[in-house]
């Protein structure tokens, strides 16, 4: 209700509705000011607002009685990883149905182009002679599948460059084995179509390849505990400038475990030209230099470039440890962006 | 956007935990649809990012409910099967009453409107009027009534549990 209505009545008294939202000073200050000078004159709505005032605090008592017993929120950059994981999903789910789209639409123009097959006029999708049905039940289609893949859309700049991905190599007889190699991305449509052959992950997204020319780069130790990995520019909270690694140097995966409460670890591991691998990794510092000690004990003594070696930067409860090539670690860290640090 | 609602986060996450529990009554289920609310933010980007959680944690908090009365329908089902059913164990007396006194407020608020309530949670999770009005569809003038009623029926409801247990108990 306005205020000049109040104001105006004969009975002039302040609503009810009014009071509580006085006090729960949702009112312009003209307003108050108005109710102020009134109830300083009238017992009657002074009363009123008592009794209200004491309504409120009891309300507000009985709520207060029935929260959780304590609330701890989660690191933020908990709820970002969740965030960027689910997206890389939802990408990977429409990369897929993309590509079904697409096998059906070639299925559908080679059985066009070819005319219709001599069979009965209506086509359901148990009849699995007809090529129609060939996205639904490849194994038993008569359109081969590797021709229907051929007709998919392409990237547009034809030929894929080499890139470095992180290879999981399965092997039946031993525990499975993490590195890195320079290699070039197969057509996601014939890649997926082929179930058999190394599993490649390249970041958060894993590929099947049936086969790649790949030229191993050093071999990259895992890190102990729970890590996520995020894709660098795609998390709206973590900007790359805040995350210490060399800067110029090719991002090959980057990787967080939250710290709750003591400060997230990051590592990330890039690439310098000659394939040899720079892994940074920061935080808090007792972290850090485990990771450290279980890192070099990993690490290959000796490699084609020559020893591997770890320079630590330490700011108080922070540190920096960057690990590569001994001739090439100077030069770069000069380059390690460290600001929050 | 990002820095704004890491911000955002960690000023309003208690508030939209304890704004969901009031809800499903159950606090690991308030804090996994709480963080739920956030990621969704992470995505959608709103342009007034309090209103909106407050309104998308209201959506899930309902949508819940249907999920757990459907739960319920189940476990009636499954309530004559004499393997279904748990041994109660013995819970200590505080507990107990915590359990109780919170029975009787979850009473009380049952005992409001849908739109009482709604708009009794929303003012107790920290909304302003205006804020209150957006969600809930009414006008701003109109907060302070439905609060006036909502407030005035959740105490008398309550009471009136009070005065049935103690009756029941003396």
């Amino acid at each position: 209700m306005p205020m000049t209505e109040w104001k105006m009545r004969t009975v002039r008294h302040i609503p009810e509705a009014e009071l509580h939202a006085y006090l729960d000073q949702a009112l312009s200050r003209s307003q108050c000011v108005e109710i102020e000078r009134h109830l300083a004159e009238c017992p009657s709505c002074q009363g009123m607002r008592d009794d209200i005032a004491a309504l409120r605090d009891r309300t507000t008592a009985l709520l207060a009685r029935v929260g959780p017993p304590t609330i701890i929120a989660p690191p933020f950059a908990v709820l970002q990883v969740r965030h960027a994981e689910r997206r890389d999903q939802r990408t990977r789910r429409l990369a897929n149905g993309a590509w079904a789209a697409s096998v059906i639409g070639a299925a559908l123009l080679g059985w066009a182009m070819n005319g219709p097959q001599p069979g009965p006029p209506q086509l359901t999708l148990a009849d699995t002679t007809h090529p129609v049905v060939a996205h639904a039940t490849p194994a038993t289609a008569r359109v081969p599948l590797q021709t229907a893949a051929a007709t998919a859309p392409k990237p547009a700049d034809g030929v894929r460059a080499p890139r470095l991905v992180r290879i999981r190599r399965d092997d039946p007889e031993s525990s499975a084995s993490w590195g890195f190699a320079q290699a070039v991305e197969t057509d996601p449509a014939t890649v997926t179509a082929v179930r058999s052959g190394d599993q490649v992950s390249l970041s958060a997204v894993s590929y099947e390849v049936p086969d790649f020319s790949a030229q191993p780069v050093s071999a990259a130790p895992e890190l102990a505990g729970l890590w996520r990995t995020v894709v660098p520019d795609s998390i709206g909270g973590i900007r790359s400038g805040e995350i210490p690694l060399v800067s110029g140097l090719a991002v090959v995966q980057m990787r967080v475990q939250p710290g709750h409460g003591e400060g997230d670890v990051t590592a990330v591991d890039q690439t310098l030209d000659s394939g040899e691998l720079i892994r940074t990794i920061a935080g808090p510092a007792g972290r850090v230099g485990a990771l450290v000690e279980q890192n070099n004990e990993l690490e290959p003594q000796t490699n084609t470039a020559g020893s591997r070696v770890t320079v630590t930067i330490r700011q108080g409860d922070r540190m920096v440890a960057v690990t590569g090539p001994s001739e090439a670690l100077g030069s770069l860290l000069s380059r390690v962006n460290r600001r929050r640090y | 956007m990002g820095d704004e609602l890491e911000e955002l986060y960690r000023t309003t996450y208690t508030t939209v935990v304890r704004f969901l529990y009031r809800k499903v009554w159950d606090a690991d289920r308030a804090h996994d649809l709480a963080q739920e609310v956030f990621i969704r933010a992470m995505n959608h980007k709103p342009e007034k990012p309090r209103a909106w959680l407050f309104a998308v944690a209201a959506n899930l908090a309902r949508d819940e409910a249907r999920a757990a009365v459907r739960r319920k329908r189940h476990l009636t089902l499954l309530k004559d099967d004499p393997i279904t059913q748990p041994s109660m164990p013995q819970a200590a007396d505080e507990a107990v009453e915590d359990n109780e006194r919170r029975a009787k407020v979850d009473g009380a608020l049952a005992a409001l409107t849908k739109r009482d309530r709604e708009v009794l949670l929303l003012w107790d999770a920290g909304m302003s009027y205006p804020e209150i009005a957006q969600q809930t569809g009414l006008a701003v003038g109109a907060v302070g009534t439905t609060l006036a009623r909502a407030r005035k029926r959740l105490v008398d409801a309550y009471d009136r549990m009070e005065n049935e247990n103690r009756a029941a108990h003396s």
